[in-house]
């Protein structure tokens, strides 16, 4: 995640698309052969068949709904609060060489620090507000959105800008066809790494701020022991990761840099 | 080239407006220096375009033709000299004074817009008036034969193509001046042929002052009412040619094999000279 | 927004500025970081005087650490989450530099690992403390085994990047000249896979010691993220923050003097 960098277009020699299936097929398996294992090799990990029993019950409930929607809702307010934040954090450190320092040490200092720590402190701050779960993955992510942000700033195009320059093309026109559009893949690049890593920082800073949301309910049932309900929110966590990386970030990010031709 | 008299602007605004009654060149630039902080890039060139005329500015790479373009754009300002538009004097500096349809060496468009996109952005930025656009858009690129790719993505064209699709743009803006920079130097030696000839066919039809930078003495008579040979940088006029070759012009015609032979007997001490001059090291200038 | 995102001049009109002088411009420099650290202490002071006495001013928090250093009670606490940072950090870059280059070079290895990787990096880090220790139970070691196995994944994926984007040229050239397997390794290989290396080691150490203090917050009596929690419980903000602080001085410090050096060494 610190890798700034906007992933090149791959251009590897494919395998034939049945044996890669078959290979990542392979590959989920795996993770099952491993699960089956633990859960018969020690008392604590439940075991799959007791865990699969009882997903219909746990995905009938209301609550679980409940906490997974308060969580999503944070993720994304947050990631929002972070882009913004990190925009326009990269914007100062593009414009002002003297700003521009202050802002990179601000932004230097801020990813060192650790998650626990911000999310401690956010206790001391908000007391058990939700609005300090806000502030924690908003904090945490912020920096690495200025840095990818800052990337694409400083790699946007001479010779585009010169032909708006030629053509006179200033303003929200100027910013909507020549700007923007050179931002976005760095943008989706910030995205997509932030959005994983603020589903990851939300469940800690609910596990220490929370009294509601899917971190504070994995502790709740770690507090209990009841392994199979920690197992259960962990596949539903996992899934709504993937589901929403893969049914609604790609698709959108192959939506609007569609004029890549490959 | 500097016209006789005073240059003191009233005055020959005075003489060559009302007194003489002759159509002023439509620019005319007298004694412009352009520097890049230190170093001269042109070095007191003085240029007139009249009104519809096709001008080549011949030099070789680097000496600061690409420079002079750039001032006429409006994107940098002239260090000291004279500038005037239809006979009234610009300042150092033409930025929104003058609309320019501007063709670069690389096509320079949108890869996230499609063609006609870019045109339109590059329409409304020059204020014409939103009714013409589609007009406009399906004229210019019918006219450049890329009329079939209006709503392709410009990366999925060849070379050439969005090169038409950038001439296209150029001239849709309803320039005063349209300025090429070197714009099939990129191209391969066919295709390029092809767009010269296009180039030309287009003169027919549209009559926009034109100011056409190259390095090769070939594309500047094929093309050019009237070729400025300048020298190895920091630019200078060596001299002036008015062609008079008939249109549609040949390679193989005679008379212009006559005219590329001396024009490059002219250039090539002068330019070699200057090359090997010690001192003046290579450099490119855009 | 809008005005923030705009371009640098495209053209270079004006004449380029002259660069400072040297001592100028590390003047500057200082001067920057001075007035980043005032600006930061005085926004601290803000949010403290805003939190009815919850958050610690600045100057608790400095009489803190000047305490927790001239007692020494940090050096022991240190030492020894720095020891866990260096274990988790050898073995997480170890374990992902293998995994990388194998998944970087076959595409079958990258097909197989691909959704074992996408899974892993989706775990949140607190999962794989809490199962690692239901299975190992509660030691030194589970704590960096399920460390190094949350850190992984990260590695990995940078180093299989790094190893998609190398010179396919340099390849086929190689092949062209039928170089044998030791001198691709070693005359085309190790140049282009270097700065994978560097970015493994990057990544396992910036993730490795945040997430030390998150497994000794959760798990562990000894190691800064414990006396930070124990501070947390028993109210005793300023130590923790200044705790936190020297933790992360300290260990910003580290990055500079050894990534950066051994950056430089292999950009050069």
């Amino acid at each position: 995640m610190t890798a700034a960098t906007v992933p090149a277009r791959s251009t590897r020699r494919r395998l034939p698309d049945a044996n890669r299936w078959a290979l990542s097929l392979a590959g989920i398996g795996s993770i099952l052969v491993l699960w089956a294992i633990g859960g018969s090799a020690t008392r604590y990990v439940p075991p799959i068949g007791e865990v699969l029993s009882e997903l219909p019950g746990f995905l009938a409930s209301a609550e679980v709904w409940d906490a997974a929607g308060v969580t999503t809702l944070r993720v994304i307010g947050s990631l929002l609060l972070a882009m913004v934040l990190g925009a326009a954090a990269a914007a100062v450190m593009r414009r002002d060489w003297f700003w521009g320092r202050v802002m990179s040490s601000f932004v230097g200092f801020a990813i060192a620090v650790p998650s626990t720590v911000a999310a401690l402190l956010a206790l001391y701050v908000f007391r058990r507000d939700p609005i300090g779960v806000y502030a924690v993955v908003a904090f945490i992510c912020f920096p690495f959105v200025a840095t990818v942000l800052r990337e694409g700033m400083r790699n946007l195009d001479v010779k585009v800008g010169e032909m708006g320059d030629a053509y006179r093309i200033t303003g929200t026109a100027r910013l909507r066809h020549v700007v923007l559009p050179q931002l976005a893949p760095y943008g989706f690049s910030a995205v997509r790494n932030e959005y994983a890593h603020a589903w990851k920082i939300v469940v800690l800073a609910e596990l220490f701020i929370g009294s509601s949301g899917m971190g504070w309910q994995f502790a709740r049932a770690f507090d209990r022991f009841q392994l199979t309900e920690v197992v259960l929110w962990l596949l539903v966590f996992v899934a709504i990761l993937l589901l929403s990386e893969y049914l609604v970030i790609r698709p959108l990010e192959r939506f609007v840099l569609k004029w890549r031709v490959s | 080239m500097t016209t006789n008299g005073s240059l003191l602007s009233g005055e020959v605004n005075l003489m060559s407006n009302a007194v003489d009654g002759v159509t002023p060149p439509f620019l005319d630039l007298r004694d412009i220096v352009i520097k890049h902080g230190d170093r001269t890039a042109v070095d007191g060139v003085d240029l007139t375009v009249a009104p519809g005329e096709f001008l080549a500015l011949l030099g070789p790479s680097g000496c600061g033709k690409s420079t002079l373009l750039h001032v006429l754009a409006g994107l940098r300002r002239a260090h000291s000299g004279e500038l005037r538009l239809n006979g009234s004097p610009a300042a150092a500096d033409l930025s929104g004074k003058l609309r320019v349809g501007y063709v670069f060496q690389d096509h320079r468009l949108l890869p996230w817009r499609t063609v006609a996109q870019n045109i339109t952005i590059a329409m409304k930025s020059a204020g014409v008036p939103k009714d013409e656009w589609d007009a406009r858009i399906d004229r210019y690129l019918g006219m450049l034969r890329v009329g079939e790719y209006r709503d392709s993505w410009p990366m999925r064209l060849s070379g050439g193509q969005r090169q038409r699709v950038s001439i296209a743009r150029a001239l849709a803006v309803d320039p005063d001046v349209v300025l090429m920079d070197e714009p099939f130097s990129g191209l391969d030696e066919v295709t390029a042929r092809a767009m010269r000839l296009e180039l030309s066919r287009l003169r027919e039809v549209s009559s926009v002052p034109t100011v056409f930078v190259t390095h090769s003495i070939k594309e500047a008579l094929f093309l050019a009412d009237r070729v400025v040979t300048l020298s190895h940088g920091p630019a200078r006029v060596l001299k002036e040619l008015s062609v008079s070759l008939p249109r549609p012009r040949q390679y193989e015609d005679p008379e212009f094999a006559r005219l590329e032979a001396s024009v490059v007997a002219d250039v090539l001490k002068e330019w070699e000279l200057t090359d090997a001059a010690p001192g003046a090291p290579e450099r490119r200038a855009s | 927004m809008s005005a923030a995102v705009t371009e640098r001049p495209a053209v270079s009109a004006e004449p380029v500025p002259e660069r400072p002088v040297r001592f100028r411009g590390a003047a500057r420099n200082i001067l920057a970081g001075i007035t980043a650290a005032v600006l930061g202490a005085a926004l601290w002071e803000l949010i403290s005087l805003t939190s009815d006495g919850w958050v610690p001013g600045v100057g608790e928090i400095a009489a803190s650490a000047v305490e927790l250093l001239g007692d020494g009670e940090f050096y022991g606490d240190a030492w020894i989450s720095l020891r866990r940072v260096l274990t988790v950090l050898l073995a997480a870059t170890l374990a992902g530099l293998v995994l990388g280059l194998l998944a970087g070079f076959s595409s079958k290895v990258d097909s197989f690992l691909r959704p074992i990787l996408v899974t892993g990096l989706a775990i949140p880090d607190p999962v794989y403390i809490i199962l690692v220790i239901l299975i190992l139970g509660i030691s030194e070691t589970s704590g960096i085994v399920a460390l190094t196995i949350a850190i992984v994944p990260l590695v990995a994926n940078v180093v299989i990047s790094s190893v998609q984007a190398r010179d396919r040229g340099l390849d086929e050239m190689a092949a062209t000249y039928r170089l044998s397997h030791v001198d691709y390794l070693r005359h085309v290989l190790a140049g282009q896979v270097r700065p994978a290396i560097v970015a493994a080691l990057r990544t396992s150490f910036a993730f490795s010691w945040k997430l030390v203090v998150l497994m000794e917050t959760m798990t562990q009596s000894d190691g800064v993220g414990a006396r930070i929690y124990e501070s947390f419980r028993f109210l005793r903000p300023a130590d923790m923050i200044a705790y936190a602080l020297l933790f992360i001085v300290l260990m910003r410090v580290l990055e500079m003097l050894a990534l950066r050096r051994l950056e430089r060494s292999t950009v050069a």
